[in-house]
């Protein structure tokens, strides 16, 4: 609603201020000629292989906005009192992702960014566009590192294991400065994920995930996104600090002001 | 050529506006009013197709003569790539009408939607992340 009553406040003065004739050439991008190269970058059927699902290939999300309305039936997001109480008072212009901060394992795949999975028996690397960072999911039967507590990282450690179709990895030591999702849900050192990807088609992957934090949710909580395939497409460039202008002007916004 | 400038209350718009758009970097909310939309018509004087949201300047000329630069955000170069948009698709000297929302600080900055190119082309130029806008204008 909110955005179709804008565009119709728009579209009412948006007539005919342009009295410029069409340039010759367009400065629109031309059509797109049908990509070369792999498989998962034409959107041919993939090669028939042995063993698990290939997910290797571009997928997008979107942006995670509030995951506690993309949750499982029955596996709500319930916040703490704690968690309540810093959920309504989150200032949104701290954003660590405004800082040009990593987003932390689940948000990065889920962005306004695209993302490449690169897939091996014993490792599978998530590279996403936004900020440019990557995630690994080792698959070679390891364990998290024994110090990981004391060496926490902003994507967190990731292990991971194939049941069935479905990839499962396993994620702790999740740096507590990062938000799981745009509307400011944070965590505490204790989050631990537990991630379930499936190709529900070649061009569809589903995303189930539960996250598990004591301190801030009542109980774990399980959300459901969809990953499409971005046939053709490529990662951009996305180096953050470019020429980064917001931060001097975000002003104080609380809680569900921001949202 | 006039180069003019809308800017218009949004009387009883508070509830329409409720919601406000997700930005790829920042929360739209701690530095533009969803409240204060604007319609930005003049002439293009800068470009800064740069991550992480691409900037480009307009001089706005007001009915008195006077001239005021706005410097209007867009969405990431890489999200804009994808939405039909060229690093040229804005050159400096064009004459082009932008629908955006201003800053909360009350500064000369607008978040920019809706771009009306100087050779007719309409470009959705914010992230498409479902705010004003970003429900199919101008994509490719």
């Amino acid at each position: 609603m909110f955005a179709s009553a804008a565009l119709a406040l728009l579209a009412t003065n948006a007539v005919a201020q342009n009295s410029n004739p069409p340039a010759a050439k367009s400065r629109k991008a031309a059509p797109k000629p049908k990509p070369k190269g792999a498989w998962w970058y034409t959107g041919d059927a993939p090669p028939a292989t042995p063993g698990p699902p290939d997910m290797t290939g571009v997928w997008y999300s979107g942006s995670t906005g509030d995951l506690s309305k993309s949750t499982l039936p029955g596996q709500e997001l319930v916040l703490t009192p704690y968690g309540k109480q810093r959920y309504d008072n989150v200032d949104h212009a701290k954003d660590p992702d405004t800082f040009c901060l990593p987003q932390g394992p689940g948000r990065q795949l889920m962005s306004a960014h695209p993302v490449m999975i690169m897939q091996r028996p014993d490792v599978v690397a998530f590279l996403s566009e936004s900020q440019r960072v990557f995630r690994l999911v080792y698959m070679d039967g390891r364990g998290h590192p024994e110090d990981l507590a004391d060496y926490p990282e902003w994507t967190g450690s990731s292990i991971g294991h194939w049941e069935g179709n479905a990839l499962v990895a396993d994620t702790r030591g999740i740096n507590d400065r990062t938000w799981i999702d745009t509307s400011g849900h944070e965590h505490s050192k204790d989050l631990h994920m537990t991630e379930r990807f499936t190709l529900t088609s070649q061009n569809v992957l589903e995303y189930v995930t539960t996250y598990e934090d004591p301190v801030f949710f009542v109980k774990p909580f399980t959300v459901k996104r969809v990953f499409k395939r971005q046939i053709g497409d490529r990662i951009m460039d996305q180096a953050c600090m470019e020429n980064e202008k917001d931060v001097q002007n975000l002003v104080p916004t609380i809680g569900d002001a921001g949202r | 050529m006039m180069h003019r400038a809308f800017s218009y209350l949004a009387v009883g718009l508070g509830l329409i506006f409720a919601a406000v758009p997700v930005l790829a970097h920042h929360s739209f909310a701690a530095e533009y009013d969803s409240t204060k939309p604007i319609k930005v018509t003049g002439t293009v004087t800068k470009v800064e197709w740069m991550n992480p949201h691409i900037y480009y300047y307009v001089d706005v000329k007001s009915e008195d003569g006077k001239v005021t630069n706005y410097a209007i955000e867009g969405g990431t170069p890489g999200g804009l790539y994808r939405q039909g948009w060229r690093k040229d698709s804005l050159r400096v000297g064009d004459l082009i009408t932008v629908d955006g929302f201003r800053a909360k600080d009350g500064g000369n900055h607008v978040n920019g939607r809706r771009v009306v190119l100087a050779d007719g082309t309409r470009l959705f130029g914010g992230s498409d992340d479902g705010g004003p806008g970003a429900d199919g204008y101008g994509k490719k």
